[in-house]
């Protein structure tokens, strides 16, 4: 036990605090026969002040200040002037020296300089943690890097080194600048030395100025295992300057002015001591003093300080004997516990050296005063109350206390050293930070809870003992502590559960004998509050897996949206990490001892305030990897078998939509014969494709109205006019680098004039939507990396927005910086959820930066954006900068497969020329034409036509420049021909192959049931009916969404995801009403990305509060075919809504299409 | 001197000399600097500023070079650094905030994992895409806010700070006022939307047993 003796300014704090209470306090006292009580004015003060008047009116030796004046003391009157002028008198004192303060003393140039080397020499390890004294600027903490406490037997090289006091003297040495010590040989003397069986030792120095110690200065000296100092503590004072260290009067006279201040006559003379020391006011100044101890009684001790020059009394302590002592008493549950106790006026439920042990003299109550408690345990009681004011736990006997408190003080500092010893965490906020217990909090709670800084506990009332009493509560509170200065976990929904399961966790591994919470101090059966091996048996049935997660609404009455409830999973999982693999015969635990520490290091390092079960699978998983490799199987397994899974198991692949019937057309551009005005740009054609393709007949190839066409890929799409006339409008970037538009009646190759959409000149590459709702655009801005996205069906452009298309890769930081100038090509897929395009990168490389205009090395790569998700993902992994990929383009009817141009610049000397296709599922790359040298220059820009049978792609040709030239596919991307086939005879470039025809995209799924009946099913039973879910359309559907609007009754199991085309999905629905009673009904509301948005399936189910009613009910109806998807949609109406959205430049198109 | 510091706990003596702890009462929504909860451990970012992180650039760019990873698209823009530390391990975690024009987004965190060797890989965390632009000037007077949060959490429940964040939701980001309030030694957060004014979410901050 650390039984340092502790010491109190007592004169003056009472002056500072309250002098006039002091007297009126004495007074009323003296006038009251009953004894002191409480923290009313204690014994101790009351010798303090008035010394020897214990007894009014009773003449005795005893001493006041002197006889004389003790004589005329006969009346409570006069008692309680001389009382109130004793304490005006020490207040006035104390106030002089308050009035004014010490300055903060700067730190200086020279230390700064001192930490910056110091940081310096231990920059790989962290650097040092320095803090500074505001009064003097001397070094108060100085931690460096912490070495493995190792043995001395274990470790022969620290052995071989010095003895620590060298260590600690050289430490010091080479820290004088940091240290304000000008010699810190000559300026300390070691007054003790520890050394643990660890190799760890610490050593005591008392500051010292020409052999004479500075009163209360010390340094603490800390060595680890390798005799590394790793820790500096310190109160003391910068060299003094000039102090005169030889005293003009004797120790007897010193002495005799001390006992003078006390009033002690000499013929009385206590037991005392004298020593002559350097006494630092509060201020600093320094004063040659004898510091005299008198112990005029057993239990009081004074220390005085009278200047060696002068013989005044400058300063004197009362000490009343306040130190940590040992404690003990008898718990909740009836056993007795040791604790350590703080003793002042009577005994207090504070550790001072929990969690930090403090040098020198500390006052705990002081410090708690003052709001900046140094690392200590309070145990305070809400005297049933708020909690608005709180009082300390006291006792008049170290060894008999409130057994509430000793259950608090106990159980706080088992999981205090759990924490400690386990995790190495250094109290709650793990900086050692001070552990404050709340007991007796409100009426009868029976509840417990965290909130910072307090762990607050409630008496219990029909369902708990109070809850002090359970050593896994608080466990489970303090974690909520900890929780909160880790990961952050906010309290509601998932997240909040994972909060309360992390309290659980903890409070189970603190109270490791068994997986239940609060089991000593739960009244009603099962006599404990929840259990992590079996959810479901807790005093509340918990969910165990996820298909029993509860969604429950973010209010109190909701439990935050299920915090208490849903915590059952992971709980359970936990539980099944440690043991219950293997006593359930699922897999392998791994024990509580490597669990505790995966789920510490997962709350630690991976978890973020909004994280979810599957992020806490994720994040346990990833710890077990870091620390124990190979457990992460068991962690995954677990989480497995609660139904927490994650995607890693692959999603359903999408698969290919039906063709649309129609004519197909090339677009393509040319250039005109007689270019007006020369460099005016492309005239775009239209080739109608027969069906089955003959020779090239010139008369399905027209040129269009559109001329003046910029380089790039025109954007096309069909549509059925107000009188179901099949149109195609053809939109291009003039060369204005704006968007005109021509049309075109497929079926004669007949125009309508061009007109001009927009005036902003900014474009540069555009794709529009199949069924024209969304269009994408880049523009001619260099400094504009983004795509933009505008959607038609929302003519406020609120669902507009950009996507800034990131690098790709990052690869060296220092060396290399990746940046995207710029996307070009654009392309939709057919169920306009994907753009894909590619992207212009630049890295910048040794002595060429992408910041210097034309610097850096520049390559292509291919994304795509997801409309829904707003994501972006580059379809070529870990792209070689050395290989471009480009002019991507989806198949006409998958999302899964894409062509492209690819230039293999590895092999610098034979550049390799490609036109490929890729699938994103298989990630496999096909062939489809090998290209000459000069393949990429221009780009072959591949593009899906027929039914996906047919790519057609540009090959250079003497003559023309380039012509399109087809190969055979089939619906894989697998070229099913090797000789390209000459398309059209023309010049062409950048064709786009588009079906006229408008598709209508049926996601159409049937649920095998109308509505769900459960029938009668008893409160503490579940019933569980499934559905199967088909799509039977001609697209993929997705599922976005799934809510029951009666969560406290119905659940399921469904999950948000993929239902591909000719797939079914089977998933249940549970009905469990537990406290419910009655017919509860509800409705399961599905809701797809389909346009027809949502299915709803009527639930019902009859509660009864007894045994089960033995099931009844069933199935529901018969089959129900609902038809959720149906996109075929309105071009008429898109296409007015896509002008409308591009801010007026639009309309002028959409006028002249209006009118028809 | 003791009395005189506002302090998460301070001490009074009162005439009969008992030691009583008493809350400190902030006035209502007296400062933005007010503690920012939830921090895992972190400074505030306000007080990050004059941090120099080591592994923060490299952070950045491990995000950049993995777009669309945890809702990242624009790091530079979307995240501030909080803090970083290097385990037992060796391995090293940054932990950014998202904000919005320099508002902290409510719940959306992201920390990238460096592995021994100093190479960033993976993250874990996330945060919320917000596409639509926010006026980040509070419309709403913080007292109103902290009134409207008092009334919503109940009686006795007294407004003690008041700190700005974007508040990502369904349907679209809000500009909310979160209030901390606190009745006795119980405390919730309660979100007010600084346009409209209404309550948009209260959490607990006092997480109990039962």
């Amino acid at each position: 036990m650390n039984k340092h003796r502790k010491q109190k300014i007592w004169v003056y704090a009472a002056a500072m605090i309250g002098a006039g209470y002091l007297a009126v306090a004495v007074a009323d006292d003296l006038l009251r026969p009953q004894p002191l009580s409480g923290l009313s004015l204690a014994p101790d003060q009351r010798a303090a002040s008035l010394n020897g008047l214990v007894q009014r009116g009773v003449k005795t030796e005893a001493s006041w200040h002197d006889k004389t004046k003790r004589a005329t003391l006969t009346s409570d009157a006069e008692f309680s002037r001389q009382a109130s002028a004793l304490a005006t008198k020490l207040r006035e004192r104390r106030a002089r020296q308050l009035a004014i303060p010490k300055p903060a003393t700067p730190i200086t140039g020279e230390q700064r300089a001192h930490v910056a080397a110091l940081n310096g020499a231990f920059h790989a390890a962290g650097g040092v943690e320095t803090h500074f004294a505001s009064e003097n600027g001397t070094v108060t903490y100085l931690a460096m890097p912490k070495k493995a406490a190792t043995s001395l037997k274990a470790n022969p090289a620290s052995a071989a080194k010095a003895q620590p006091q060298a260590v600690a003297k050289k430490f010091l040495a080479e820290n004088r600048a940091l240290l304000k010590l000008d010699d810190p040989d000559a300026e300390t003397q070691l007054t003790s030395e520890q050394m643990e069986n660890s190799g760890q030792s610490h050593l005591r120095f008392q500051q010292t100025y020409r052999g004479v110690p500075l009163f209360g200065k010390e340094l603490l000296v800390h060595l680890d295992g390798e005799r590394d100092v790793y820790l500096l503590q310190g109160r003391y004072e910068p060299t003094p300057k000039t102090i005169e260290t030889l005293p003009s009067i004797t120790p007897e006279a010193a002495t005799s002015a001390a006992f003078k201040d006390i009033g002690l006559g000499v013929y009385k003379l206590p037991a005392s001591t004298s020593a002559l020391v350097i006494h630092t006011s509060t201020r600093g100044d320094m004063k040659l003093s004898y510091k005299i101890v008198t112990t005029p009684r057993l239990d009081e001790r004074w220390i005085h300080f009278v200047d060696a020059k002068s013989g005044a009394v400058i300063d004197r302590i009362y000490d009343v004997q306040e130190a940590v002592v040992a404690g003990s008493g008898t718990d909740l549950n009836g056993q007795g516990r040791n604790f350590t106790a703080w003793q002042a006026d009577k005994f207090y439920l504070i550790d001072p050296n929990t969690p930090t042990s403090d040098a020198g003299s500390y006052d705990p109550i002081s410090a708690i005063n003052a709001g900046n408690p140094r690392g200590d345990t309070f145990i305070l009681t809400a005297k049933n109350l708020d909690g608005s004011n709180l009082d300390f736990v006291t006792s008049t006997s170290a060894n008999s206390w409130d057994a509430t408190g000793v259950s608090a003080a106990d159980n706080t500092r088992k999981v205090f050293d759990y924490y400690q010893t386990t995790h190495k965490r250094n109290s709650i906020d793990g900086k050692g930070g001070s552990l404050l217990a709340v007991i007796h909090f409100d009426s009868r709670l029976d509840n417990a809870f965290w909130s910072s800084p307090y762990m607050v506990y409630g008496d219990g009332d029909t369902t708990f003992k109070p809850l002090a009493g359970c050593l896994d509560v608080a466990g489970h509170e303090m974690t909520h502590g900890v929780v909160e200065n880790t990961a952050g976990l906010i309290y509601q929904n998932q997240s909040g559960a994972l909060n309360e399961s992390f309290a659980d966790i903890f409070g189970a591994m603190v109270d490791r004998d068994d997986w239940t919470l609060g089991e000593d101090c739960t009244k009603r059966s099962p006599f404990y509050l929840r259990n992590m091996a079996n959810p479901a048996l807790g005093l509340s049935r918990q969910p165990t897996k996820m298909s029993e997660y509860r969604q429950l609404p973010q209010t109190k009455d909701g439990d935050n949206g299920g915090v208490h409830v849903n915590s059952g999973i992971p709980n359970r999982a936990a539980y099944l990490i440690a043991e219950g693999l293997s006593v359930e015969g699922l897999g392998t635990s791994i024990r509580r001892e490597h669990t505790e520490r995966i789920f510490y290091r997962a709350l630690t390092t991976y978890l973020t305030q909004s994280s979810q079960f599957l992020d806490a699978r994720r994040a346990t998983i990833n710890a077990a990897k870091d620390l124990f490799p190979g457990e992460e199987v068991s962690v995954a397994r677990a989480w497995d078998v609660v139904e927490v899974t994650d995607n890693s198991n692959p999603a359903p692949a999408p698969t290919p939509t039906d063709p649309v019937a129609g004519n197909d057309l090339m677009i393509y551009l040319s250039l005109p014969v007689i270019p007006t005005p020369p460099g005016s740009g492309f005239d775009i054609f239209v080739q109608r494709l027969a069906n089955p393709l003959g020779a090239y007949n010139a008369a399905n190839d027209k040129q269009s109205t559109a001329t003046n066409s910029k380089h790039t890929r025109p954007a096309v799409f069909s549509f059925n006019d107000t009188a179901g006339k099949l149109l195609t409008d053809i939109l291009f970037v003039d060369g204005t680098n704006n968007i005109s538009a021509t049309e075109l009646d497929p079926a004669n190759l007949t125009f309508l004039p061009t007109d001009p959409i927009t005036n902003t000149g900014n474009f540069a590459s555009i794709a529009i939507s199949p069924e024209g709702r969304f269009f994408a655009y880049t523009t001619n801005d260099s400094t504009d990396n983004q795509i933009h996205f505008l959607d038609g069906n929302d003519d406020t452009g609120a669902s507009d927005f950009n996507i800034t298309v990131v690098p790709e890769n990052h690869q060296d930081t220092s060396t290399v910086q990746n940046t995207v100038l710029y996307a070009d090509a654009l392309h939709f897929d057919y169920s306009s959820r994907y753009v894909i395009f590619d992207a212009f990168n630049c890295a910048s490389v040794p002595g060429s930066q992408c910041s210097n205009p034309g610097g850096g090395f520049n390559y292509w790569s291919i994304g795509r954006v997801d409309l829904k998700t707003k994501q972006l993902l580059y379809l070529i992994p870990n792209q070689d900068p050395l290989v471009d990929t480009g002019n991507p383009v989806f198949a006409t009817n998958s999302q899964s497969i894409i062509a492209l141009d690819v230039a293999d610049r590895r092999d610098v000397a034979n550049p390799k020329y490609k036109v490929v296709t890729w699938d994103l599922e298989q990630q496999t790359e096909n062939l489809i034409h090998q290209l000459g040298s000069d393949g990429f220059s221009s780009g072959s820009r591949p593009s899906f036509w027929g039914n996906d049978d047919f790519i057609t792609f540009l090959l250079p040709d003497v003559a023309k420049g380039r012509k399109a030239f087809r190969i055979g596919v089939n619906n894989k991307g697998v070229a099913t021909t090797t000789t390209p086939l000459e398309l059209n005879p023309n010049a062409a470039t950048t064709p786009i192959m588009h079906r006229a025809g408008v598709r209508a995209l049926t996601g159409a799924l049937s649920l095998d049931v109308s509505r769900l009946d459960f029938g009668t099913v008893a409160q503490s039973d579940s019933k569980t009916l499934a559905i199967t879910l088909t799509n039977g359309g001609n697209s993929d559907v997705s599922i976005t969404g799934i809510n029951i609007d009666n969560a406290q009754a119905f659940q399921t199991n469904l999950t948000n995801g993929l239902i591909p085309r000719g797939t079914s999905a089977t998933f249940n629905v549970t009905f469990l009403p537990t406290g419910l009673v009655g017919t509860q009904i509800a409705t399961l509301r599905i809701t797809t990305d389909a346009q027809t948005a949502s299915v709803n399936v009527p639930l019902n189910g009859t509660a009864t509060g007894t045994t089960s009613g033995g099931g009844g009910g069933g199935g529901g109806g018969g089959g129900c075919t609902i038809a959720i998807g149906n996109s075929a949609v309105d071009y008429g109406l898109t296409i007015v809504l896509l002008l409308a959205m591009a801010g007026g430049l639009l309309r002028r198109f959409r006028s002249a299409r209006l009118q028809k | 001197m003791p009395g005189t510091q506002i302090l998460p706990f301070a001490v009074r003596r009162v005439a009969c000399f008992a030691l009583i702890l008493t809350l400190p009462l902030f006035p209502a929504c007296a400062s933005d600097s007010a503690l920012m909860r939830a921090n895992a451990g972190c400074p505030s970012i306000a007080q990050q500023q004059a941090a120099k992180p080591k592994y923060a650039a490299q952070a950045l760019a491990y995000l950049s070079a993995n777009p669309g990873e945890h809702g990242v698209t624009d790091p530079s823009k979307q995240l501030t650094f909080l803090c970083e530390n290097v385990d037992e391990l060796q391995q090293k975690h940054v932990r950014f905030q998202q904000t919005y024009d320099g508002i902290p987004v409510w719940g959306q965190q992201v920390i990238v994992h460096f592995d021994k060797q100093d190479q960033a890989t993976s993250a874990s965390g996330g945060i919320q895409s917000i596409t639509q632009k926010l006026v980040t000037k509070p419309k709403l007077d913080k007292s109103i806010a902290s009134t409207t949060a008092t009334k919503a959490a109940g009686e006795g429940w007294k407004a003690r700070d008041c700190v700005l964040y974007v508040y990502p939701q369904e349907g679209g980001a809000r500009l909310a006022h979160l209030v901390n309030v606190s009745k006795g030694l119980q405390r919730s957060m309660v979100f007010i939307d600084t346009e409209t004014g209404v309550v948009l979410n209260q959490i607990s901050a006092s997480p109990s047993t039962n």
